[in-house]
């Protein structure tokens, strides 16, 4: 095990899928020459040719066609949506292709396809750059949605998004590429659709996605000190969703806060609310509180920004809430 | 305004009550103490009065409903809303429904679903659980706190019993568990009533028993073809001693002392399983002889099973005889709604000092329990003081009436 950044265990994750499957190939804007936006694919072609890591114009829905036409084809595209605030430009072809034809065939192709993208706030990326809109893709039927939160998630779920025969969105976060964790040396995948918890607790249940895991984590070492315990799960993979796992921890704990950083009205945690007040109403001590974004567009200005997405202090008021 | 409950019922694990009948009908001007409704429950029927003067302004359960007694089934205001027209009821029903509305929402008690499943699991009673936290959001900290309160106190008891008969620690101990019924269950009955509801006190005093025993043995040399047993010769002077002081003769309830003519003395009498006290009639209208044959018989007939239940009534004091046991004192129960009851001890020979010299003598213990409600303790010491003299001095028996 060595500490590793989450942009250089993606990038491995990358070239141990290209060295085993010829039939993986990277596309995307700027991730030939330049080596990505967020350097994920520095030097990949150097290693691969131009045939399996190449440039695209600037079109997102050119390029989610060309990937679902690969698919169809028997290749294994892995493409890069720079951010996640143009994914609305793919959105006929991921809505009504790719998630689709696989069921409309009858089971006669198979879509292994992955998405990779990045999105989130707190870089004063301004309001185009900044969102997280996960939301829209696990609406819909037919797609997975990963959202890992550490360089080990980063790296195992990707192998496991690469190698699954189904579109996959995989989505990064602009401030993880940064940071850095444990990663074994040894080859290793993940399963999707199974979380993980990430610091166990009896008190609350904190559920987290991305980059907000690590500010539940920071909250629950501030709130030990006031002798709360929280427990912070991490679904890691929106769709599939992991029910059992939120279960035990609720059914352990009586309270939930969910945390994310895409806007509140409509976000995916009202789904996990909504997930556990359906089936796991009984085991409530508390209403089960959400936080995300304010519904404003995220501003570019370094002092406004802060003020529209969760923190660590948000979610030790809202632990505080629900155990009140 | 005023609501009308039925709080009044509360106690003696009342909960419901159905009504019977109203007396008032809205717009009625009534005044405080006024009957406004009547109501049943399992156990009496009950006149609910007006708490203040007023005018009735809504009526909220009918007659036959079953209503719980915390309910407000009645307002009493002063009528304003429609006092120019209370026979049209609309309004008036319209104004107060949306108050009772409103008076129902402000009781309402939350529980959380997590509560309300634990609640369910340990068997707590919700009604019980919100009673302990009035007015506050119950959750699982309330659960759990409600669980480990020392709420009741025959819980306690209960817990106390089961740590001193099974440690926790030690291994299980065999336990006998025998049910309380049949005549068990009788005796239980009527020592608790008698225990708990007559104030009791216990007096002891030691009587030289030798002339008595002289007595007896010239009485058994005389006719040695009957029974003659110390506790009918005590028998015998208790009559006499009551007959001097029949303020211990008889029975006393709350309300009445009735002191008997006749003397209805009860022997206390072991049977398997339990304790029976025959009852021999009229005692102080027998012979002596007559007498000891009573005592003998009924002991006997008690042994036996022969006696038909009215022999076990009537008793106006109780003699209860511990002596062979080598008990020489102790508190016996009196046999309720008897006044009192005489313990007979064991005979045991003392050292006693007659004239300044020292002498042999037999002497036997006398514990009378008396109900302090019906009299008091001299009258109580002066009654043992003459039947010692009695025993000491059976000739003295022959002095009474």
């Amino acid at each position: 095990m060595s500490k590793r950044f989450y942009k250089d265990v993606l990038r491995e994750a990358l070239i141990e899928e290209m060295e085993r499957d010829s039939n993986v190939f990277l596309l995307g804007e700027d991730i030939e020459v330049y080596g990505g936006a967020f350097r994920v694919t520095e030097k990949l072609n150097e290693m691969f040719g131009p045939m399996r890591v190449m440039d695209t114009p600037i079109s997102e829905q050119a390029q989610t066609g060309i990937a679902i036409g690969a698919a169809i084809a028997g290749k294994r595209p892995v493409l890069e949506m720079m951010y996640m605030d143009w994914i609305g430009l793919t959105l006929d072809q991921m809505v009504n292709q790719a998630s689709l034809l696989h069921y409309v065939y009858d089971g006669q192709v198979k879509l292994p396809f992955v998405m990779r993208t990045q999105g989130g706030a707190r870089a004063s990326a301004s309001a185009q750059h900044s969102k997280s809109l996960e939301a829209w893709f696990c609406h819909i039927p037919g797609i997975k949605v990963v959202s890992p939160s550490t360089p080990y998630d980063a790296k195992g779920l990707l192998k496991a998004a690469v190698r699954d025969d189904n579109p996959v969105l995989f989505i990064e976060h602009k401030l993880l590429y940064g940071t850095r964790g444990e990663v074994p040396e040894e080859e290793y995948i993940l399963p999707i659709g199974k979380a993980d918890i990430k610091r166990e607790g009896s008190d609350c249940t904190v559920i987290a996605t991305s980059a907000m895991v690590l500010e539940a984590l920071e909250a629950a070492e501030e709130l030990e000190k006031e002798g709360i315990s929280i427990e912070v799960v991490d679904p890691r993979t929106l769709v599939p969703f992991d029910k059992e796992t939120v279960k035990d921890s609720i059914e352990k704990t009586n309270h939930a806060v969910i945390v994310h950083e895409a806007w509140k009205t409509g976000g995916f945690g009202g789904e996990i609310a909504a997930i556990i007040a359906e089936e796991m109403f009984d085991s409530l001590d508390a209403p089960v509180i959400r936080l995300g974004a304010k519904d404003c567009p995220i501003p570019y200005s370094p002092g406004l920004e802060p003020l529209t997405v969760p923190n660590k202090n948000d979610i030790i008021a809202a632990v505080k809430k629900s155990l009140q | 305004m005023v609501n009308i409950d039925l709080m009044v019922l509360a106690g003696d694990y009342v909960k419901t009550a159905v009504i019977s009948e109203w007396k008032v009908k809205i717009g009625d001007s009534v005044k405080k103490g006024d009957v406004l409704l009547v109501v049943e429950t399992n156990k009496i029927t009950q006149d609910i009065e007006a708490t203040c003067d007023g005018i009735v302004e809504q009526i909220l359960f009918q007659e036959g409903d079953d209503v719980e007694i915390s309910k407000t089934v009645a307002i009493i205001g002063d009528g304003s809303g429609f006092a120019s027209a209370p026979e049209e009821k609309k309004p008036a029903i319209e104004i107060t429904s949306s108050e009772a509305a409103s008076v129902d929402a402000g009781v309402r008690t939350v529980i959380t679903p997590v509560a309300k499943k634990m609640a369910k699991e340990k068997g707590i009673d919700l009604e019980e659980l919100t009673k302990m936290f009035p007015g506050k959001r119950i959750g699982k900290k309330e659960v759990l706190a409600f669980e480990e309160a020392p709420a009741k106190e025959d819980t306690i008891i209960e817990k106390l019993t089961v740590e001193n008969t099974a440690p926790v620690e030690a291994p299980a101990v065999p336990v006998t568990k025998i049910p309380v019924k049949g005549m068990r269950k009788a005796v239980a009955t009527a020592m608790r009533n008698s225990a708990y509801s007559k104030p009791h006190v216990s007096m002891m005093i030691d009587v030289q028993l030798d002339e008595m025993l002289e007595m007896k043995a010239y009485l058994k040399n005389k006719y040695p073809e009957k029974r003659i047993t110390l506790t009918g010769l005590l028998a015998l002077a208790v009559r006499s001693a009551l007959k001097e002081c029949p303020y211990i003769n008889g029975t006393a309830t709350e309300d009445t002392i009735a002191l008997s003519s006749a003397v209805n003395l009860g022997i206390a009498v072991d049977v398997e399983g339990g304790l029976l006290v025959p009852v021999i009639k009229n005692s102080d209208a027998m012979s002596g002889l007559e007498l000891f044959e009573s005592v003998n018989k009924v002991a006997k007939g008690c042994r036996e099973g022969t006696l038909p239940p009215s022999d076990y009534a009537g008793g106006t004091f109780t003699i209860s005889n511990v002596g062979a046991t080598g008990v020489k004192y102790f508190t016996p129960i009196i046999n309720s709604p008897e006044i009192a009851i005489l313990g007979v001890g064991a005979s045991t020979k003392e050292v006693v000092l007659v004239n300044e010299e020292v002498r042999e003598r037999t002497m036997i213990g006398l514990s009378l329990s008396f109900d302090h409600a019906a009299i008091d303790g001299s009258p109580a010491g002066r009654f043992l003081k003459i039947l010692k003299e009695k025993i000491e001095h059976p000739f003295m028996i022959a002095l009474s009436l």
